[in-house]
């Protein structure tokens, strides 16, 4: 299907707007959703970190992501940020500055949570609802692991 | 009597980015890790209050658009419909995206400037969230996003403000220069097709990472303290101008805005910031701020046919939008 907009592209989705006071359902490709401020223009910040020629092509083993890829696509899930963290960084320290993490949220850390969990074990456990009590039973093993 | 501080902060938002660990982020996930994290979340959730889930490939298109129209979703949601979804409390101040750039994306929006309880709000669904899942968290980089623009806190903190006097005397470049070191930045509200949309701004935070939550919320704090100090100020050289040509638009749109019989939703855009000036200036009766903002979103077309059970035509829903406009502003 073609891009009702610009009739050239291939459409990428199909977005229900109100265009020209009509409801319609538009099919639309990328360029021109983010030209009518459809949607939010894709940016990789992590463009050009891959340099060619690099001897090792590293790969996330969580989700299969090459360093050549994360040079095109940014990080793939979350262990994208320690696989390629020497890459990152200073693309990191350019949107941020050189600073690392503050929280004013510490109740959010891991101990507070086990505790947290351990409370509504006992709870579960109270009242008979056992398959709710292995599942946080089995939350608890994994955080403390 | 003209109270020159009314109209001025619509409403106050505050919303959280999270990612459960080792699952890949939306752009890149199986059909089946998405259904999976809907399911994840939406346990995660209910457990803590009254949430209901929609899942985006089971709305009509009209369903969807209307809750795009009052913001408790987006169209980059709306642009993963076959793995996005959105649970709301019953209320709906609360909306949590998920599959959309991020995993999650939790907001909260409430009227008026109350970024700190928005800010309580979603502390109690990151506090359900941090406890059912493995929320990828790092200690140097603390939570984790998609786009690294996100990463600390993932939070970002904002306020809708109206601010027709200082946009018209054109001194918002102004005092945001002089705020700089302030970590807050303010955007104007463009409405799609990129139309300014009557004299609203956005003020939020610039960054996420390297600044504690509590900063961040005062700093928006303050960045919509002193505009609202300045707009005030600006609104009473604008009363003294006496400018027969402001003067004139005003009145003339209140008259168009409380008299049509067909008004299309672009209309009621540029009207209602009009009238929404000349109310807080007391050129026209006063409106109440509550009543235009529930306006604001119920005189959307898609939301006009969600809420009237009707599939009306364009033309129909121009006369239901002005009948509900005059029914709303009349009795004040
Ligand atoms: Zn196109
Ligand atoms: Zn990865």
């Amino acid at each position: 299907m073609l891009c009702a907009i610009c009739g050239k592209n291939q459409a990428v989705f199909k977005l229900p707007a109100n265009y020209n006071n009509n409801l319609v359902s538009l099919p639309l490709c990328e360029e021109c959703a983010v030209k009518l401020g459809f949607i939010k223009p894709a940016v990789n910040h992590f463009t050009g970190v891959y340099k060619t020629g690099r001897s090792e092509q590293r790969v996330c083993p969580c989700c299969r992501t090459t360093e050549r890829e994360f040079s095109k696509n940014g990080a793939g899930c979350s262990e994208c940020y320690k696989v390629f963290k020497d890459i990152i960084k200073p693309v990191i320290v350019k949107i941020h500055g050189d600073v690392k993490h503050k929280t004013s949220l510490e109740n959010l850390k891991g101990d507070n949570i086990v505790k947290s969990l351990e409370m509504q074990l006992e709870e579960a456990k109270a009242r008979n609802d056992f398959s709710e009590a292995q599942r946080i039973f089995d939350e608890i093993q994994r955080r403390k692991s | 009597m003209t109270d020159l501080k009314k109209h001025m902060i619509v409403s106050s938002r505050v919303r959280l980015a999270r990612n459960i660990a080792k699952i890949p982020f939306p752009f890149k996930m199986s059909p089946f890790e998405a259904a999976s994290v809907i399911d994840k979340v939406f346990n995660a959730l209910k457990s803590t209050g009254e949430y209901n889930l929609y899942k985006l490939n089971e709305l009509s298109d009209i369903e969807c658009l209307s809750l795009k129209e009052r913001y408790l979703i987006s169209n980059d949601l709306i642009k993963n419909r076959n793995i996005g979804a959105v649970i709301l409390n019953s209320n709906e101040t609360i909306s949590v995206m998920v599959n959309e750039e991020d995993h999650i994306r939790a907001q909260c929006v409430l009227p008026g400037l109350d970024i700190n309880t928005a800010y309580e709000e979603i502390k109690k669904v990151d506090l359900a969230l941090n406890s059912a899942l493995n929320i990828a968290y790092d200690d140097e980089l603390g939570y984790i996003t998609s786009c690294p623009t996100n990463l600390g806190t993932g939070l970002r903190a904002s306020a809708l403000c109206f601010l027709p006097g200082l946009s018209t005397l054109n001194d918002i470049g102004k005092i945001v220069k002089s705020f700089s070191h302030i970590n807050a930045e303010v955007r104007g509200v463009y409405g799609e097709g990129t139309k300014a949309t009557g004299y609203l701004y956005q003020v939020s935070n610039k960054t996420t990472l390297g600044i504690t939550e509590e900063e961040l919320v005062e700093d928006v704090k303050a960045m919509v303290l002193e505009l609202a100090e300045k707009e005030v100020k600006a609104r009473e050289r604008i009363l003294n101008m006496c400018d027969p040509d402001i003067i004139d638009n005003i009145m003339r749109s209140y008259g168009i805005l409380t008299n049509a019989y067909k008004l299309t939703t672009d209309e009621f855009m540029s009207l209602s910031a009009d009238a929404r000036m000349g109310a807080c200036l007391g050129y026209t009766p006063d409106i109440d701020e509550q009543k235009l903002n529930t306006l604001l979103l119920d005189v959307q077309p898609a939301t006009l046919i969600v809420k009237g059970g009707k599939n009306y035509t364009a033309e129909e829903r121009d006369i239901a939008r002005a009948a509900l406009v005059k029914r709303m502003l009349n009795n004040n």
